[in-house]
């Protein structure tokens, strides 16, 4: 999630909207529902690239994403393999395990590629995330959902929610920190031994953030949250001919790829009949 | 006075917590329109636990056994949730990591007056205002995260007075202030009381800052308004100051000490009249040498910066240090001043490797620290950090003195023997087996000053130690680090109470914009008075009436109370 957080730069996508890049959100969800394909998909996260090259987000950040997701990516492909009913080109099996006509032990290379499919449907979504929050202050987030009629009370939670997380890095690396300097020589701890410690981290970061959150709580009752008068925003939500030009850009490419699977183009139709 | 003008009206108010400790007793206050009062007392006099009924955040947030009442702005605080109050109530609390919500520092000047529906173009010239006030223009941009920690008191400060409420309460607002930082602050409070006629409440610790700009200070004691009155009426009454553990200032402390008896002076020009009066009717005998130490120590050179800068990453860098050449030698007694966020701690932190030099190097005796762990500098090199609660993590004081101890695998019964001692000498003694998060906020300062200074280190870096400590801490504190100095020990201390340094350190650097601006003794340094200005920092009040006293045959050089008595006192050099 850290390397999630706004990053200030000068770039073409930080001078955009947040309801333009909260736009792209919108349509990666649709892309990845109705232009499940290879192909389509591919492209779509190309296009999203495109956008990180021109956000200056660094490409090494894939790494870091398709890192946290193997998990998932393992879990999509284990379970299709498995369980994908148009599966017939087997590749291997762990055995007999029928269920009517169907060897459920039998992993297919149809489970394997409908699997990968849906991992990038995953990653067409979680590729718009950076773009939002890395090239977005948190409250301009704030100050367009709060146009969009988003209750304020969510819009906060929200808001200090994503404010909590770099807190709690930052504690526990002072706590850490503060460790070391009481001469507990982390740095030259085995593994097991710093997993260990880093255990006993978690309790004072705990109590210092229950306590910050106490802090927190009278920080914005008394600056008047939840006060019943209508509230005011200092960010300018107001959309600039930039603005048009990737909303058009968005639209244009996301309808084109939805419209192109409608009329039946598939990368690999005889496989995948069923995506 | 006019019911109508009351703004605050306070009632036979007493106040217990829930674990029965009894914080305030019989407390009746009245402040009217436009008037700025501010409290003083020791830690734990009750102050906050004062200050949380005038903005409702007891009963609404902490909970009690309350009698009596407190009415503000015509509220009643027990009827009322804290969103109402804070429409007409301001409140900026002692700690101002929990109160930064926002990602930058315009958002969050700007974030009280949006709740308050205030419109757009009123919100941004009142941040703009309130950010010059507290010398924060320019930083609008920037993440609160990458200020320093008095640069987030000033924030958080800017975005209480740009909600322009009708009273605006302040526990202890400058308390991680640089000197001519606090006076701004508390010129801003001013003018808007001129502008507004808003009414100010402050706590704080600065007793000398009050004069002339408190319209009425009240003294708590254990719960108790144990003195009230004018500055000047109050500070007058320095028996009653000393047992209620306020600091006296200084040119009232000098003229009770030299002509007890007399009318108290207050100000520079009446302490010269007093001191000149006295010389001419041959009751003072000044003496034109001083005491105080003008040369520095030719000990072995422990710690070395050469060349070091530091640039911290962002957009845009941040380079905290430029080009500094630093020798601290062994048995030296340093004080470390500057404006906030003039690049004091991040030097301190590339002692410990805490932070890596972008160029230039430190050296601990001739070694290159980067070739050392945290950990094993840690054994030569104590660093007491700014933040208490991020340093304490055991169950009892005692087991938190015993951390650093058994990491350095001391025998059982000299680990004990140390954790004691070390508790005992910040006052902990008798709370060995108290939860460190239950302790007040100052005594948790202590317990890590306490954790560091057990382990013996050959170095002791102190960065804001005497932070929301009351006089006597404050004391305690520095007078321990000058037995550790006595002792061998190599003592650092940052600190913005000048009184202290001027006491305690015989050297002091001064920083400026990452920078060093002066490097030489105290007494060398607080004679520098233009290039001090330029530094953000004001001498004590004893030092400019000395500099007033010099054509009159008084010595120089003189930094403090003591020192000033006994070059009067005397019969000639």
């Amino acid at each position: 999630m850290a390397s999630l957080e706004y990053v200030r730069k000068e770039t073409p996508i930080h001078g955009l909207q947040a309801i333009t890049k909260m736009l792209l959100v919108l349509a990666s969800f649709a892309v990845s529902f109705f232009a499940l394909d290879f192909a389509l998909l591919g492209l779509w996260i190309a296009f999203l690239i495109g956008w990180w090259v021109l956000a200056g987000i660094e490409i090494r950040r894939i790494g870091v994403i398709l890192k946290v997701l193997l998990g998932t990516y393992l879990f999509f492909v284990l379970l299709q393999g498995f369980t994908y009913r148009f599966g017939n080109t087997e590749l291997f099996r762990l055995g007999v395990l029928m269920v009517g006509s169907r060897n459920y032990a039998a992993y297919t290379l149809e489970g394997f590629l409908f699997g990968t499919l849906v991992f990038m449907r995953v990653l067409a979504v979680v590729f718009t995330l950076p773009i939002l929050t890395m090239t977005t202050p948190m409250t301009k987030i704030a100050a367009t959902l709060g146009k969009l009629k988003v209750p304020y009370q969510f819009i906060m939670i929200f808001v200090t929610g994503i404010r909590f997380v770099p807190l709690v890095f930052q504690t526990w690396t002072n706590v850490i920190q503060a460790q070391k300097l009481r001469g507990r020589d982390i740095d030259k701890m085995p593994f097991y031994r710093k997993a260990t410690v880093y255990t006993s981290v978690l309790t004072p970061v705990l109590l210092y953030l229950l306590k910050l959150s106490q802090t927190l709580q009278t920080a914005l009752e008394c600056r008047a949250f939840g006060s019943p008068a209508a509230r005011t925003y200092v960010e300018e939500a107001k959309l600039r001919i930039r603005d048009y030009v990737a909303i058009a850009a968005i639209i244009l490419v996301a309808a084109s790829l939805v419209v192109i699977k409608a009329t039946g183009y598939s990368a690999l139709p005889y496989i995948l009949r069923g995506a | 006075m006019r019911m109508n003008d009351l703004i605050v009206d306070v009632q036979d108010l007493s106040f217990a917590y829930p674990d029965g400790s009894k914080a305030l007793t019989k407390i009746n206050v009245k402040v009217t329109r436009g008037e700025i009062v501010a409290i003083l007392g020791a830690n734990g006099a009750g102050k906050t636990t004062l200050c949380h009924h005038l903005t409702g955040v007891i009963p609404n947030i902490y909970q009690g056994t309350t009698e009596g009442k407190a009415v503000v702005a015509g509220m009643d605080v027990y009827e009322h949730p804290v969103y109402e109050l804070a429409q007409k109530i301001g409140f900026v609390t002692q700690d101002p990591e929990g109160q930064l919500i926002n990602p930058d520092v315009l958002m969050e000047v700007a974030f009280g007056s949006e709740n308050l529906g205030v419109p757009r173009e009123e919100i941004m010239r009142r941040a703009k205002w309130a950010l010059a006030a507290v010398g924060l223009q320019g930083l609008e941009s920037r993440s609160p995260s990458e200020l320093s920690g008095g640069q987030k008191q000033r924030l958080v400060l800017a975005a209480g007075l740009s909600m322009l409420p009708q009273l605006l309460v302040l526990d202890e607002p400058t308390s991680q202030l640089d000197p001519i930082g606090t006076t701004e602050v508390l010129n801003a409070l001013v003018d808007l009381r001129k502008k507004y006629n808003m009414t100010t409440i402050l706590t704080t610790h600065a007793s000398e800052e009050m004069l002339g700009f408190a319209d009425r200070v009240i003294v708590l004691s254990s719960g108790e308004i144990v003195g009230q009155g004018t500055p000047r009426e109050v500070f007058s009454r320095v028996e009653l100051l000393d047992k209620a553990g306020v600091q006296v200032p200084q040119i009232a402390l000098l003229g009770h000490r030299l002509a007890l008896g007399q009318p108290v002076p207050m100000t520079i020009a009446e302490g010269k009249k007093l001191v000149l009066d006295m010389i001419d009717r041959k009751i003072l005998h000044p003496r034109a040498a001083t005491k105080n130490r003008t040369s520095l120590s030719d000990g072995e050179v422990v710690l070395e910066c050469r060349d070091l800068t530091f640039t911290y990453p962002g957009f845009p860098p941040v380079t905290a240090l430029k080009n500094v050449n630093l020798q601290i030698r062994k048995g030296e007694m340093i004080g470390i001043i500057g404006q906030n966020g003039s690049g004091k701690t991040t030097l301190v932190k590339q002692f410990l490797n805490l932070l890596k030099p972008t160029l230039g190097r430190v050296l601990l005796k001739g070694k290159d620290i980067r070739d050392f762990t945290t950990g094993e500098l840690a054994s030569s090199i104590g660093l007491v950090l700014q933040n208490p609660d991020e340093q304490l993590f055991t169950i009892s004081c005692q087991k938190e003195v015993e951390f650093g101890l058994r990491n350095l695998r001391l025998p059982d019964d000299e680990i004990k023997r140390r954790t004691n001692e070390a508790l005992g000498f910040v006052g902990l003694g008798e709370q060995w087996d108290t939860f460190p998060f239950r302790l007040s906020f100052g005594d948790r300062r202590s317990l890590t000053v306490a954790a560091v200074i057990a382990m013996r280190p050959e170095v002791v870096i102190m960065d804001e130690p005497t932070t929301a400590q009351d006089y006597r801490g404050r004391h305690r504190i520095a007078r321990l680090a000058k037995e550790l100095n006595a002792a061998g020990h190599t003592v650092i201390m940052i600190t913005h109470d000048m009184n202290l340094i001027t006491q305690y350190a015989d050297r002091t650097v001064v920083m400026s914009d990452g920078e060093v601006l002066m490097d030489g003794p105290t007494v060398n340094v607080f004679s520098e008075l233009d290039t001090l200005k330029k530094a953000f920092i004001k001498p004590p009040s004893i030092a400019l009436l000395d500099k007033e006293l010099e054509p009159y045959g008084v010595a120089q050089g003189i930094l403090t109370v003591d020192l000033m008595i006994d070059s009067l006192r005397s019969e000639g050099p």
